[in-house]
């Protein structure tokens, strides 16, 4: 058990914690960047378009992830998992990590995805959100960084066939975690968030009926690297002529005892919209709303071109939802405006799903309490005066971790964490 | 195990082949049921008033007869049973209101100041619930000697046992209680969306075009499912379904049977069932067999 030291841990590889990361290690400190997928990227990474530029998302991302994995300032540990973690005095953190098995030795693997096409065994992608399968062996997504193969040991059937066909002789079935402790200075948390279950609202008929989606599979095919190339719809894989948006899909919702507005949902679903009428030229898209908020500078002006560009708003929430036999989905739902019922039918609907907390990381503080706000986001202590400041001294918080909040506010806030880190190592580093 | 019953009018005048059919299923599994000596209508007529004291003067009164012949018959479950989803949600709410809004218990004291006080400990409990939670479900496959194997049944709770929230017998937004019961018996029940959604109710009085057409969506939905019959536990959903059909598109293409005339059935106790709904539920058994 070797025992490494680092000026700061950066738990997360999603945009806040890779951008902390560079930002840290490019001011000369040593950075341990821990990711507990097989790649760094985040959701970022998947998404399609931003908005309100309509820029390439992983454009931004990738070149950013690269510069990452290469730093010479920051060591980077991918499916790996902090497990405990001991503040010892200021400035002075032991963390106990594990590196789960890969199987596939990262030194040897070359990504040529030989054992890919050898391996017989087909499950859901968790990186297309179940729109397509993935094998046992598998390299995570097209961009991945590092990218290299990992073998998910619960679905291997322990065939072989991997190891035959490797080139490298990567394949090592004996793999086996590893743990061990090192010592950091400074911490910051950039955990991101996890998507609202739709399965919470049984009432949206999610996993019922096929051709009610989720925003973010909805992102993954409009991405350049999408799982079908096109627009299809799940059930019988036409071309959607008429899709509906449902916003504040597990956000804003008393039910849910969650009232916290997710921030991005109107804005994401407004650039879907945008995007579909670009895919789809002949598709009607329709927006249920409850209030559109386009509150950051251009936003406004992007929910007004939505609307000259044909995308129709509705001010209302759907209430009942019945599926055909060739899977339409039929809508019955309030229109505020008109004060009455209406019924309608769509090829497609897309729950604009919201972000919930991802507060498990709170957890592994053992003899310190990172505390955690009422709905489980990682408390902002200075609320106003200083946003990434924790209740534990030393630790900062970046991102989407301490609340719902767009792609530019959380590399602002990657940033500001970086650089309290640096002047929290500076002063206690000895 | 005996266990007060609560009645109300619809079982008594148009849904009897539910009240036999239910009581008999009771009894099979030791329940002995005794039927209030005095009852009134549940409440359900003052149902849409804007003064919430005002409906809930009748329902108390039922349960202070309750309550008082509980003590007579020196039975102390404190259960009331209902058979009709109506009743049960005009007692169960009047009951919580009692509870919580003492503005409510002074207003309506005036009224009952005949009667003895209510102590707030009558647990209303519908049919599905004395089945799943007195009797369980284990019971009830012990004793099965039909199988309704091949019978696709379109469940219908309708909005009176789920709603509101807090008297809810089984989570409003994706009930289970009635489609488990289902499989036991080895009925497939289909998953469509109205299963827990209103039948238009007591507005087939005023507007009976719009429950009509209501219905007509119910059961085309169900169809397009491959639905063989509807299973409900609400004599009013029961006559709204059937009517809506009769009405919508002149003849009944699923007919509507009470969960427990099923139960009824795969125990093998034809006596508690109607003749005429025995043959037909026989007649469709051999059309899917």
């Amino acid at each position: 058990m070797s025992e490494e030291t680092y000026d700061a841990l950066v738990i997360g590889g999603g945009i806040a914690g890779i951008e902390s990361a560079l930002t840290l290690a490019d001011m000369g400190f040593k950075v341990l960047l821990v990711e507990k997928e097989p790649s760094i990227g985040g959701k970022m990474a998947l998404l399609s378009k931003v908005f309100p530029t309509l820029d390439c998302a992983s454009c931004i991302s990738t070149p950013k992830m690269a510069s990452a994995y290469h730093h010479p300032n920051i060591t980077l540990k991918v499916y790996t998992e902090v497990l405990e973690i001991y503040k010892q005095g200021e400035g002075n953190f032991e963390v106990l990590i594990r590196e789960k098995p890969k199987y596939v030795d990262p030194q040897a693997c070359t990504a040529c995805t030989l054992c890919e096409k050898a391996c017989p065994v087909i499950v859901p992608d968790e990186f297309q959100f179940g729109l397509r399968g993935r094998k046992a062996i598998y390299i995570p997504f097209d961009i991945a960084v590092p990218k290299k193969a990992v073998l998910d040991i619960k679905n291997c059937i322990f065939c072989g066939q991997c190891e035959r066909v490797c080139p490298t002789g990567a394949i090592n079935f004996l793999d086996e975690p590893k743990e061990y402790k090192v010592k950091v200075h400074s911490i910051i948390l950039a955990t991101g968030y996890k998507l609202f279950d739709p399965l919470k609202k049984p009432e949206f008929k999610f996993g019922q009926f096929k051709n009610v989606i989720t925003s973010m599979q909805m992102e993954r095919l409009l991405s350049p690297t999408s799982p079908y190339e096109g627009i299809l719809k799940p059930k019988d894989g036409g071309e959607p002529m008429k899709i509906a948006y449902f916003l504040c899909a597990g956000s804003r919702d008393l039910k849910l005892n969650y009232p916290l507005c997710s921030q991005v949902c109107c804005m994401y679903s407004i650039k879907q919209a945008q995007l579909l009428l670009g895919a789809l030229p002949l598709a009607d898209v329709y927006i249920f709303y409850i209030d559109i908020r386009a509150f950051g500078k251009g936003y406004e002006e992007f929910y007004q071109q939505a609307k000259a560009m044909g995308v129709n708003f509705i001010k209302g929430q759907p209430s009942l939802l019945d599926e055909k036999s060739d899977g339409t989905v039929v809508v019955t739902y309030w229109d505020s405006n008109d004060n009455q019922f209406k019924v309608d039918e769509f090829d497609l609907v897309v729950l604009s799903v919201g972000l919930w907390p991802n507060g498990d990381i709170a957890k592994v503080f053992k003899n310190a309490k990172l505390e955690l706000d009422e709905y489980g986001w990682i408390k902002r202590i200075d609320e106003n005066g200083n946003p990434v400041k924790t209740s534990i001294e030393g630790v900062f918080v970046a991102g989407t971790a301490s609340g719902p909040k767009d792609i530019p506010e959380t590399i602002i806030e990657a940033n500001a964490a970086a650089s309290q880190a640096a002047k929290y190592i500076i002063k206690y580093k000895r | 195990m005996k266990l007060l019953y609560y009645p109300g009018c619809t079982v008594k005048a148009t849904a009897t082949e539910y009240e036999k059919s239910a009581l008999g299923v009771l009894k099979e599994f030791g329940i002995d049921v005794i039927e209030l000596d005095r009852w009134i209508c549940c409440g359900v007529y003052h149902g849409l008033t804007r003064d919430t004291a005002y409906q809930t003067v009748a329902p108390i009164r039922n349960l202070i007869w309750a309550q008082s012949q509980a003590e007579k018959l020196s039975i102390n479950n404190n259960y009331l049973l209902t058979l009709c989803s109506m009743c049960y949600n005009t007692l169960k709410s009047a009951h919580l209101r009692y509870l919580k809004d003492e503005n409510i218990v002074k207003r309506i004291k005036a009224y009952l100041n005949d009667e003895p006080e209510y102590k707030g400990n009558i647990n209303v409990i519908h049919f599905m619930q004395v089945l799943k939670e007195l009797v369980g479900y284990d019971k009830v496959k012990e004793k099965l000697v039909n199988n309704l194997k091949g019978l696709k049944v379109a469940p219908f709770y309708g909005c009176m046992l789920l709603r509101p929230r807090e008297i809810a017998i089984d989570d409003p937004e994706n009930p289970q209680m009635m489609q488990d019961l289902l499989r036991i018996l080895g009925a497939e029940p289909i998953t469509y969306p109205y299963v827990n959604q209103c039948c238009y109710g007591y507005l087939v009085t005023r507007r009976p075009d719009l429950v009509w057409k209501r219905n007509a969506d119910i059961t085309n939905s169900a169809l397009e499912r491959g639905a063989r019959i509807f299973v409900t536990t609400c004599p009013l959903c029961a006559y709204n379904l059937l009517e809506g059909q009769k009405n919508a598109f002149g003849d009944v293409k699923l007919p509507v049977f009470y969960e427990s005339e099923l139960v009824a059935y795969a125990l093998g106790k034809y006596e508690y069932l109607k003749d005429d709904r025995l043959s037909m539920l026989k007649n469709i058994l051999d059309g899917v067999k």
